[in-house]
């Protein structure tokens, strides 16, 4: 049982790993030269795998999976609240930026 | 990027080795909870000092508090997020002195510490993302 435990935490740890070196790969296609450029694909897919990690942390390490409901539901709200104030301040500030 | 990416694996590695304290502590295997528990506390420390690392590197290319917007955010951001991983020490701290002695090792006290320091690695997960990635 621990030993099955262990090893789905390794899991959990190495897929959180493998999300954040996709920032390195996104970074590598997006740029050339070492020159910054602004990007709508990896400023969402940034905020979104990071709110993905951020719910994987919620339901793996912090073991939300096992609490009650009411709690599961809280965190995903909290996931969900965030998600909607980052892409939405991107979007409406795009967009008033013209 | 880089040394940003590197932060975040090792506070993956530090919240991976509480979440493995937590789960030994409660099958009542202390000796390797309270390895794993140093081991969050080995992972801070590679975080914070690297952090500090990063600071420097910064500063020396002139990019201070007051440059401009951005790295007033930055780091304003990293500064408050390493205040809490410095309190998170102080956590990790109660967690090893209610490991290491029987009379103590409250299950509860544990893992409510573990949740600060899970805490501590998700906001980091979040600026992480915004502050090296977005763009």
């Amino acid at each position: 049982m621990s030993t099955t435990f262990n090893k789905r935490l390794l899991v959990v740890w190495a897929i959180l790993t493998s999300m954040t070196l996709v920032y390195v790969w996104l970074d590598e296609v997006i740029d050339h030269n070492g020159t910054v450029r602004a990007s709508t694909v990896v400023t969402v897919s940034a905020i979104v795998i990071a709110l993905i990690k951020v719910r994987i942390i919620f339901r793996e390490f912090m073991e939300v999976r096992h609490a009650p409901a009411l709690l599961c539901r809280l965190t995903d709200g909290w996931v969900v609240l965030i998600g909607v104030c980052l892409l939405g301040s991107y979007f409406v500030g795009s967009a008033v930026a013209g | 990027m880089r040394i940003g990416v590197f932060n975040t694996i090792a506070l993956l590695l530090s919240s991976w080795a509480i979440a493995r304290c937590v789960q030994a502590a409660r099958a009542g295997a202390y000796r390797s909870a309270m390895f794993n528990a140093y081991l969050t506390i080995s992972c801070g420390l590679v975080f914070l000092v690297s952090k500090i690392l990063e600071w420097i590197k910064e500063i020396q290319m002139g990019n201070t508090f007051t440059s401009n917007e951005f790295f007033q955010h930055y780091f304003f951001l990293t500064s408050i997020h390493c205040i809490h991983v410095l309190i998170g020490f102080i956590v990790l701290g109660v967690v090893v002195y209610q490991l290491s002695s029987p009379a103590r090792r409250s299950q509860q006290l544990v893992e409510t510490c573990a949740t600060y320091w899970h805490t501590v690695d998700f906001l980091w997960v979040l600026i992480f993302a915004l502050h090296y990635v977005v763009r």
